[in-house]
């Protein structure tokens, strides 16, 4: 069998692509990893936690510091972030470096999983760094698999890993990035066999093209697939601060993340409420709009946006928009579903009762950014939470990539629980 | 609507510009009166824009695909209702024609075609079944093609029939045609793919028609996507038709239009460019921003014309690409903008992790 798999990094390789060539090419690439991760790591959690700490601050020093995202994985890497994340999920970090006294003479040591294979999003490649990261701190071997039309952003920021100490030369060594065609069903199935963990980033169709290619038995599968977000907003506590962190929230990534609001469910007493945030949000998406750029619409994109004003028009809606297509606020008595909200689209929907909301949540959801008061927090999330959100971050925190994300809790899943009983010591009896 | 003694394609810029902001004028206003939905619309447009007037580069559209979602009307009079082929969606548009309206496409095709064609009657070959154009209360865009030739057709003469689902060739009907038409000359029309396909049987089977006469026409729209994946482009396309009937290639005439405006053929000239008449006019516009793209910008197709009282179709913007090749001047000596069809916008590629629906 012959593998379309260009290797982008390391860059030893990259310059000899596997391209047509034997498919054991890439399984001694893999075989390599497989070495790394069976031999105890020479560099600690500690290192691994400076590491990305210095990485980060390349980041926000760096020419490419504006490229979209970039500032978001920036603040993911911070040491006292990433502690924090796994201190979420692992009581003692110490047993990622060793075996660790839990109770009486039983110990845990956290491994890691294995080999890791990140098929990474179409159009989002940075999404892929934040599992990277995460994955490599724990010890694991990391794949990247980039489509083929992806630029080489990633490589850069391995090779910048690299060039930062020797436990960054070793995380780096550990890691692969490849690219292959999204339809060679052989590439993708070799990547596949070789992981211990698949984690899938990307749409519906491209999520379940992943889980469908064999793979071991006890490989763990994350899938970090299509979801929609959602705000819910009362408008007795708006501030212009706090519109213009809601309007960002939306009008980073293009509306374009799985955590970027697609619609704002305004509590509305009256009417005047609901026009009192309209007033407010308006203005605050507009300036947000201007100040961060956006991807250049193809045809199929300025239609739809043509398409879903009028649709809106026809069915009663108020529209607030530009005289061109780069952003619009539709005020629509439900959330409309067919409308397309992405590209600086957001659906207000006025809502009376947290139950009028709870009914319209999607299935797929994952992020509801609230600002209500204490008790209407408590009251509203508790219900949500039933219906599927996985986060209620508040306005100007959308973005952030936490953990657990999607609701699964990522660390507990690249790794491996080992216990040990450990023999009983002198005092023992 | 028709001036008296002007041909279609003969008014100069500033009359044509002058004509139509006048004429769609009246029709958004007659359109707001009579349509709530489309009130909206103007109401909309005019406020975002602050465009007080409507003239030919500022009057309001309607993404054609609204046509399939909503039953839009400007007429309590009795309609008849046009459906599109549904194409990629499966859905098909709904355009509503009232019989002032339906009398208005027959005059304007019959006005452009003749420009083309010729205004004598003659025998009219039609590559489809004739069950296509009987659909009763709604006829699909294969019948609305077919009938648009109708004006010129002294007999009809349909020569497919269905065998096992697909169109076939129907060698006696054909045979009896040709017996009819003799050495005359004669139109035909078929949709692109159906046209190509009966003609590579025709082919096949070993056909031959003779010569026909010189001024014979063959004309097709519709979709070039399935005659393009056999790897065929449009010269191979107009020579296999041609030969086979011993015309030249420039007798073969690819028209453009959509259901959503009825009544207004484009056909290509013998400089291979599409003409508006004076009562209809192609902008083309930008993406990411639906700004009016300057002649030589590919862009999405918008089309108007002044023919539609029934329902609020008479500004769409299509999913179709286009562009201005000549703001005026063309070889052929039609006046006003000179325009290439470029085929279907694609679809978006795909962006972000978020779930947004992709059509």
């Amino acid at each position: 069998m012959s593998l379309d798999i260009e290797i982008l990094y390391p860059r030893a390789l990259s310059d000899r692509s596997l391209s047509g060539q034997d498919a054991s090419s890439f399984t001694e690439l893999v075989e390599r990893l497989q070495r790394f991760v069976r031999r105890p790591n020479p560099f600690s959690l500690d290192d691994r936690f400076a590491t990305l700490e210095g990485l980060s601050d390349r980041l926000l020093q760096g020419e490419d510091r504006t490229y979209p995202g970039l500032a978001f994985l920036a603040a993911f890497l911070r040491s006292a972030h990433l502690k924090h994340l796994l201190q979420r999920e692992i009581p003692n970090l110490a047993a990622i470096d060793r075996f660790v006294a839990t109770e009486d003479r039983k110990s845990l040591f956290i491994a890691p999983r294995g080999v890791v294979t990140h098929w990474i999003a179409g159009n989002v490649p940075l999404l892929g760094m934040f599992s990277w990261a995460l994955s490599a701190l724990l010890g694991n071997a990391n794949v990247l698999r980039m489509s083929s039309r992806q630029d080489p952003m990633l490589v850069q920021l391995i090779d910048q890993l690299a060039d930062l100490s020797d436990c960054g030369q070793s995380m780096a060594e550990r890691t692969v990035v490849v690219r292959c065609d999204r339809d060679d069903e052989a590439a993708h199935r070799s990547l596949s066999e070789c992981a211990d963990a698949r984690v899938a980033w990307g749409g519906k169709e491209a999520v379940e093209a992943i889980r469908a290619l064999p793979a071991r038995w006890d490989c763990e599968d994350i899938v970090l697939g299509p979801r929609v977000s959602l705000a819910v907003v009362d408008p007795a506590l708006i501030t212009d601060k706090i519109v213009t962190r809601l309007a960002t929230d939306i009008a980073y990534f293009d509306q374009l993340a799985c955590s970027s609001p697609q619609c704002i469910f305004v509590k509305s007493a009256d009417d005047a409420s609901v026009e009192k945030f309209v007033q407010a949000f308006v203005p605050a998406f507009e300036r947000q709009s201007r100040a961060i750029a956006r991807h250049t619409l193809d045809f199929a994109e300025t239609y739809q946006i043509s398409l879903d004003r009028t649709r809106v028009l026809v069915e009663g809606g108020e529209l607030w928009r530009d005289q061109q297509t780069q952003w619009t606020v539709a005020v629509v008595p439900e959330l409309h579903r067919e409308i397309v909200c992405a590209n600086r689209f957001v659906q207000i929907v006025p809502f009376r009762e947290f139950d009028e909301v709870c009914r319209q949540i999607p299935q797929n959801i994952q992020t509801i950014i609230t600002l209500l008061n204490a008790d209407d927090t408590n009251s509203f999330t508790t219900a949500a939470a039933l219906c599927g959100v996985c986060r209620f971050p508040r306005p100007g925190e959308g973005n952030n990539f936490e953990i657990p994300w999607d609701g699964i809790a990522l660390a507990s899943r690249l790794t491996r629980w080992i216990t040990r009983s450990d023999p009983p010591t002198e005092n023992s009896t | 609507m028709f001036l008296k003694d002007t041909a279609p394609f003969s008014l100069p810029l500033a009359e044509k510009t002058a004509y139509l902001d006048a004429a769609l004028s009246g029709l958004v206003e007659h359109h707001r009166r009579h349509c709530a939905a489309y009130a909206r619309i103007a109401y909309d447009w005019r406020s975002s824009k602050g465009a007080h007037e409507t003239t030919v580069n500022a009057c309001p559209f309607l993404p054609v695909s609204l046509f399939k979602q909503y039953d839009l009307k400007s007429t309590d009079e009795e309609t008849t209702v046009l459906n599109s082929s549904a194409t990629t969606s499966s859905v098909a548009s709904r355009i509503y024609a009232d019989k002032a309206t339906k009398k208005r496409q027959a005059l304007s095709a019959n006005k452009i075609l003749a420009d083309f064609v010729g205004q004598e009657k003659r025998d009219y070959i039609v590559f489809d079944l004739e069950e296509t154009v009987r659909g009763g209360a709604g006829l699909g865009a294969r019948a609305a093609a077919i009938l648009s030739l109708a004006h010129m057709a002294r007999e009809f003469h349909f020569v497919m029939r269905e065998v096992g689902g697909q169109l076939v060739v129907d060698h006696d009907a054909l045979g009896r045609a040709m017996e009819s038409i003799g050495d005359r000359p004669f139109i035909a029309y078929g949709f692109t793919y159906i046209l190509y396909q009966a003609h590579r049987e025709l082919r096949q089977s070993g056909f031959d028609a003779g010569a026909a006469h010189p001024d014979s026409r063959f004309l097709h729209s519709g979709g070039w996507k399935k005659v393009l994946s056999l790897a065929v482009d449009k010269p191979t396309f107009n020579h296999e038709i041609a030969s086979l009937w011993d015309l030249a290639p420039s007798a073969v005439i690819d028209f453009y239009g959509v259901i959503e405006q009825t009544g207004v053929p484009y056909p290509d000239c013998s400089a291979g460019f599409k003409h508006a008449p004076y009562w209809a006019d192609v902008i083309i516009r930008k993406n990411d921003s639906l700004e009016i793209a300057e002649a030589g910008q590919t862009g999405l197709i918008q089309l108007l014309n002044c023919l539609p009282l029934s329902a609020p179709n008479h500004s769409v913007l299509t999913e179709d690409l286009g562009r201005i090749e000549l703001d005026d001047g063309c070889s052929c000596g039609r006046r006003g903008k000179a325009f290439t069809f470029q085929g279907r916008a694609p679809r978006s590629e795909t962006r972000g992790c978020s779930d947004v629906a992709r059509y």
